[in-house]
């Protein structure tokens, strides 16, 4: 009798367990399956995307030939624009284009490095990773390798290989329109051609940017 | 036989207490409930009168003995709920600068919501803590250059615990005391350091409500000048590219700030704020007592029209610094104005222009004008922040600038007075976790560009600094 009453009395633990159990576990509502009927899937993200930045450039360097000596130098806080397009081939990898102007490139001391103020362009291809840790966050790495040439007025332009690099933060303000921050470094190998000497600038490089997707 | 049915059935009723509280399931709640509403007193008997024998022909009146009074009495203590800091109009994006910032409101706002009287004591409070590197790097034919070439990595911290007595007539008018005590982690700090005060708010305040009330102590006048995400206090940005060998030259921004910030020194401040609207609200703050320097006094009346998207700020002020000794001429007299304006559109984005312009003509302990002391100082600023509007991730981005023009009265011939410029900037990205814990970088840029009188040509240079601070923050 006790064997069976002690039985009973398991079996009625039991039975309590597995009912806290359940009520630990099963959803605090039935609201999410409701949202789940009602709300449609998420939409796919669109491939395509633009992005217009600000690019402040600062503790830059430029480099180049002073009285036949090479010297470098600090270089000015220059600033820039760039365009970009960009399409995502798979699954967070995205490449594309990203072309950008520079402004107020020279040394930052005239009497340590005479050389005018001069623009810079950069042809550059984007090839970044995103990391989406959160729907409207995405955190992304890129590399930017490309062509450049800094024109200084009255001068010959020097031209050669630039890469950039770095990461940033992207936010989504709607589906389609986002803005992002990022920082990352900008190295040019410029030369003037005819003498094969350098004229060059590296750079910090910081992009505000605003995007859109399509 | 008894003993295991017995368990079971309590286990069973034990279990079913368990599951049918829901607070176990929920989320947990991020900013503190309302507190409950105190019940009522019970009415007391002290000194009633009781009838002994009622009913029989030897009944007696007596007085029962007064009972004795509470040798404890319960006084609240609350952390600030959400509904004391007040949003009568749209403060500014969540976790953003303008909505760390009440544009006049009356705060921590703790009315008794029963009509009763009421005496909580609210704690509230922050602490932070920055890591920071600059790097100066002038160039130009500055003597002082040398002094100039630095670099300095920073850790400095604060953590300051806010107590707020209120006591609450009713619904309307109330009596309250804040003070707030300041812990420093940068132990090189003085107390008469800038950011070295152990107190910041210590002020008596009365008033109604939403209506009116007067403040006296030491605490802040309104803001008038917003900088956004960056140029908080005590940083390296906010200070911007004056370095050692500069710091003679008063040059950083002006916002109609001579009087706005905590005086130091044994001065005080009293404040009338009218609120005739919730979308109007005056302040006229007066300053006196007698600092370092010898007697100042100072008055700042301030307007603020608020309709949540768009925020009109402006304000003056006049201060007059005298010498402490009989024979002391010092005369620093301070004039400026200032005005902003701010536009909120929740979720996303919030920006704003501000432009402020003070002049100082200072006399010297002699009565002679001081040229290089008599300034006329112009600042121009504009921020922006922006937020992705997540209610669990909420990240933001700043960017701000201020640019600052400075001339003195150095008026030597051929080319008379001194002429610098200053521009800060910034930008900053911020994540708040758990609405409490915010960690914000900020990069920094500021250049200054001097022209110093006497020379023909003038004599320029510049210098310019890079800064990059981390910012790790607690709100409670």
């Amino acid at each position: 009798m006790r064997k069976a009453s002690t039985l009973f009395g398991l079996a009625v633990i039991t039975a309590a367990s597995s009912s806290i159990a359940r009520a630990a576990d099963a959803p605090p509502a039935a609201m999410p399956v409701a949202m789940s009927e009602s709300t449609p899937p998420p939409k796919p993200r669109p491939r395509f995307e633009i992005v217009a930045s600000f690019l402040p450039m600062g503790f830059g360097k430029f480099s180049a030939v002073a009285g036949g000596f090479p010297v470098e130098t600090d270089a000015s806080f220059a600033y820039g624009a760039s365009l970009s397009a960009s399409y995502r081939i798979i699954a967070g990898l995205s490449v594309g284009i990203a072309p950008q102007m520079i402004f107020n490139v020279e040394p930052k001391d005239q009497m340590a490095l005479s050389w005018p103020q001069s623009r810079e362009l950069d042809y550059m291809a984007r090839i970044a990773y995103t990391w989406r840790f959160v729907d409207s966050i995405g955190l992304y790495v890129e590399v930017l390798p490309g062509w450049s040439t800094i024109s200084p007025p009255g001068h010959q332009a020097t031209a050669g290989f630039v890469i950039a690099g770095g990461g940033g933060c992207a936010l989504d303000m709607t589906d389609q329109l986002f803005v992002n921050l990022g920082v990352g470094l900008q190295r040019g190998y410029q030369k003037v051609a005819d003498v094969n000497t350098d004229g060059k600038s590296d750079y910090v490089r910081i992009a505000v940017g605003i995007g859109y997707r399509f | 036989m008894r003993t295991p049915l017995l368990t079971s059935l309590i286990l069973l009723a034990s279990a079913a207490t368990a599951s049918a509280q829901p607070a176990d399931s929920a989320p947990p709640t991020t900013e503190p409930a309302p507190p409950a509403i105190p019940a009522p007193a019970p009415p007391t008997d002290s000194g009633a009168t009781v009838i002994q024998g009622a009913g029989s022909p030897a009944a007696v009146i007596v007085d029962a003995p007064a009972s004795e009074p509470a040798s404890i009495t319960e006084v609240g203590v609350q952390r600030l709920p959400a509904s004391a800091y007040p949003e009568w109009e749209i403060r500014g994006l969540k976790y953003g600068s303008l909505w760390l910032t009440f544009h006049g409101m009356q705060w921590p706002y703790m009315p008794s919501m029963t009509d009763g009287r009421r005496f909580v004591v609210g704690i509230s409070g922050w602490g932070w803590i920055d890591n920071s590197y600059e790097k100066f790097a002038p160039w130009g034919p500055n003597a002082n250059i040398e002094r100039d070439r630095i670099k300095y990595w920073k850790q400095q911290a604060r953590m300051l615990l806010r107590i707020t007595p209120t006591y609450a007539l009713d619904r309307d008018y109330f009596v309250q005391g804040q003070v707030e005590l300041v812990g420093t982690g940068d132990q090189t700090a003085t107390r008469a350091d800038v950011g070295g005060a152990d107190t910041d708010d210590l002020y008596l305040k009365v008033g109604k409500w939403r209506s009116w009330d007067v403040q006296v102590g030491r605490f802040e006048g309104w803001e008038v000048f917003h900088l956004g995400m960056g140029l908080d206090f005590n940083t390296f940005e906010r200070q911007g590219a004056v370095g050692p060998g500069e710091s003679a030259y008063p040059i950083g921004y002006y916002g109609v700030t001579d009087a706005q910030f905590r005086p130091s020194g044994a001065v005080g401040s009293l404040a009338a704020h009218v609120y005739p609207l919730r979308i109007l609200r005056f302040e006229a703050l007066g300053t006196a007592g007698s600092n370092l320097t010898g007697p100042v006094y100072a008055v700042r009346p301030v307007a603020i029209l608020d309709l949540g998207w768009l925020k009109l700020k402006g304000g003056l002020e006049y201060q007059h610094i005298g010498g402490l000794k009989a024979t002391d001429l010092t005369d620093v007299t301070s004039k400026g104005l200032g005005g902003a304006i701010q536009f909120v559109f929740l979720p996303h984005i919030e920006f704003g222009l501000n432009g402020a312009q003070g002049t100082v003509v200072s006399i010297d302990s002699s009565g002679r004008l001081s040229p290089t002391g008599s300034l006329t100082r112009t600042s121009l600023g504009a921020f922006a922040n922006v937020s992705n509007g997540h209610p669990r991730h909420p990240v933001l981005f700043g960017v701000g600038s201020v640019l600052t023009w400075t001339e003195d009265q150095n008026g030597i011939a051929p080319n008379p007075i001194d002429k610098v410029w200053l521009y800060q900037g910034y930008l900053a990205a911020q994540y708040v976790w758990q609405d409490v814990f915010y960690i914000k970088l900020v990069g920094g840029y500021s250049r200054a560009h001097y022209a110093t009188a006497g020379q023909d040509p003038r004599i320029e240079f510049d210098n310019e600094v890079y800064s990059l601070r981390l910012r790790l923050s607690f709100y409670f």
